[in-house]
């Protein structure tokens, strides 16, 4: 029933207001007070249609060059905007990674694991033109989505503009800049200043910011990465950094992802190969890997299996799950 | 009805006013035409993509792809330039000549960049460009990265075999894929004293020697060990075409 409601809702305002355009109107994103404003691009201030469009795009197989994936097949709502899968790649590809989260992302400075995007309405024609992924041409993308009327109507009521590039990438942009994370039971204890942390999860909070561990010196508050380039040292074929500077100090280096939500975004790691968070903590508390490049900080930590086991269950408590449930990000198929 | 007259002629009077202003503000019509006409060739000849040939070490390649940027096309006087394009991109399989809409001039050279300068590559966002651009997402045409934007300045690609057997198939791909700011190159022509009139126009010539890519006397390329780099993956190998490229244009 309530897909059938809002499904009339969205005919009633497409069909009604098909000769005139939509009615659009100024949004704003929900943030928690702890985490800075956000710097909106000119031109993509969030609207309530741009924001549809944007969705809509998200969600949409016809994007992808056989129409059997969209955007929302890496990034699935429930694992926190990842897909649970070692690499994200549908094909052999030697630069597959692990799927990384969408959440605040309005706050990245720059995308990609190198770093090599400044935006994220630039960042939209990765996926689509990539032959590993939806593997199709922006002018494919149009040819297809212009007979659908509703995409015109929504561009040109969002945009002023006939469906290209420009609104698309726009877009999209402007629904992942919505994504917004910041309510787990960390947020609530630290920042708000809840009682309901257990004493293992406040010992592994203790250790998270410690010295002798140094987590928080990359994964920085409030977003838990700095969005640095850092090595840890794990050998495979992936250059990281190096594919962007040509500097071989770079090699194996990654931009640190945040750890908000990270129970729920496994496997781990660039190339998806640790499977567990106590894999991920036992990796550091033993030293990290053997590359020459590996970060000063990445040493061994002496860590008791208790200890670990603690940094765990803090890891644990970065779970939003009003986040991961949150209506608004569902396409209406899944409502 | 006499309102409806007042206002027929009031309608025909704005219209006029419009008509008018528009002819003053509108570009003035081009005096004189440049064309620039692009000959892709392969030991002085043209270049077919059908044909088989050998380069310095022997080794038998076809030439299947070629693609450039061309950017800041200039023409010179003195201390005085003239832009007379911004961008242009040539690709092997599609017309050859860029015309050139130009204002009466005289002019004692040429100058164009090969790639996209870097105000124009880094940081720029190809969907803020019409498609008629060669930088827009559509008009790039393949020639843009996007996992560490910017464009793709040359891209060549073909196939080899290295035994020089004749008639041997050519199994093998070779692909060189050049761009980022290092690598963009700026050529000058001296073109003689040029004065254009109104009305004039005016073709000037210049072959592309695709052999240079592999043969050039100071660079040769082997491809045995060199035969891909999209630049991250061999930036030494990238510069090495880059330069060989650089030296394939001439002006006739």
């Amino acid at each position: 029933m309530k897909k059938l409601i809002f499904c009339f809702f969205v005919t009633g305002i497409l069909s009604g207001c098909a000769d005139e355009g939509l009615q659009d109107r100024a949004i704003s994103f929900k943030k928690p007070h702890y985490f800075p404003s956000i710097t909106f691009p000119e031109g993509n201030e969030p609207t309530r249609l741009r924001f549809e469009l944007g969705k809509k795009l998200f969600y949409e197989k016809q994007l992808s060059k056989n129409e059997d994936v969209s955007c929302a097949s890496c990034h699935r709502l429930p694992a926190a905007f990842t897909d649970g899968r070692t690499v994200s790649s549908f094909h052999e590809n030697e630069f597959a990674r692990n799927a990384p989260t969408l959440a605040n992302l309005a706050w990245s400075p720059y995308f990609m694991s190198e770093g090599g995007v400044p935006t994220l309405e630039l960042q939209a024609l990765g996926p689509i033109h990539e032959k590993h992924e939806l593997a199709l041409s922006m002018e494919e993308v149009i040819a297809r989505l212009k007979n659908k009327s509703n995409y015109s109507i929504l561009s040109k009521s969002a945009y002023g503009r006939e469906l290209n590039a420009f609104t698309i990438t726009r877009a999209l942009a402007c629904f992942e800049r919505a994504l917004i994370s910041g309510d787990s039971k960390f947020d609530r204890y630290y920042f708000l200043k809840s009682n309901d942390y257990s004493d293992v999860e406040q010992k592994g909070m203790e250790l998270f910011f410690s010295e002798r561990t140094q987590c928080s010196s990359c994964h920085a508050l409030p977003f838990f990465t700095d969005y640095q380039f850092y090595s840890l040292g794990l050998e495979d074929a992936d250059i990281g950094l190096e594919r962007r500077t040509y500097s071989a100090a770079d090699r194996g280096k990654f931009k640190t992802p945040t750890l908000r939500n990270i129970e729920l975004t496994a496997p781990y790691m660039h190339n998806g190969s640790m499977s567990s968070l106590e894999e991920v903590v036992s990796f550091y508390n033993n030293g990290g890997g053997t590359r020459s490049t590996k970060d000063s900080r990445v040493k061994p930590m002496n860590l008791s299996k208790e200890e670990e086991a603690e940094l765990v269950a803090f890891l644990k408590t970065l779970t939003d799950w009003n986040f991961v449930q949150h209506e608004n990000f569902l396409s209406a198929d899944e409502d | 009805m006499k309102m409806k007259i007042v206002n027929n002629y009031f309608f025909v009077v704005l219209l006029a006013l419009f008509l008018g202003s528009c002819g003053e503000e509108s570009p003035q019509t081009p005096e004189t035409k440049v064309h620039l006409k692009f000959i892709p060739t392969y030991n002085g000849e043209p270049l077919s993509i059908d044909s088989v040939y050998t380069n310095s070490f022997g080794q038998q390649l076809r030439v299947e792809n070629v693609q450039f940027y061309l950017s800041n096309i200039y023409a010179h006087n003195g201390s005085d330039s003239t832009l007379l394009k911004q961008a242009f991109l040539f690709t092997l399989l599609q017309p050859q000549t860029l015309s050139l809409n130009v204002s009466a001039q005289t002019f004692s050279s040429l100058s164009f960049g090969i790639g996209v300068p870097g105000n124009l590559n880094k940081n720029v966002d190809p969907s803020q460009y019409a498609n008629s651009n060669p930088l827009s997402v559509q008009g790039s045409n393949g020639m843009f990265w996007y996992w560490n934007t910017g464009y793709i300045f040359v891209k060549v690609e073909g196939r080899y075999e290295l035994t020089g057997t004749p008639n041997a198939p050519l199994m093998d791909s070779y692909s060189f894929h050049m761009g980022d700011d290092p690598l963009y190159r700026v050529l000058h022509f001296n073109t003689g004293n040029v004065s254009l009139t109104e009305g004039d126009a005016r073709t000037f010539s210049i072959e592309v020697a695709v052999d240079s890519v592999f043969n050039r006397p100071a660079d040769p390329i082997d491809l045995s060990i060199d035969n891909l780099t999209h630049t991250t993956s061999n930036f030494p190998l990238a510069e090495r075409i880059t330069n060989n490229f650089a030296s394939a244009f001439h002006l006739q």
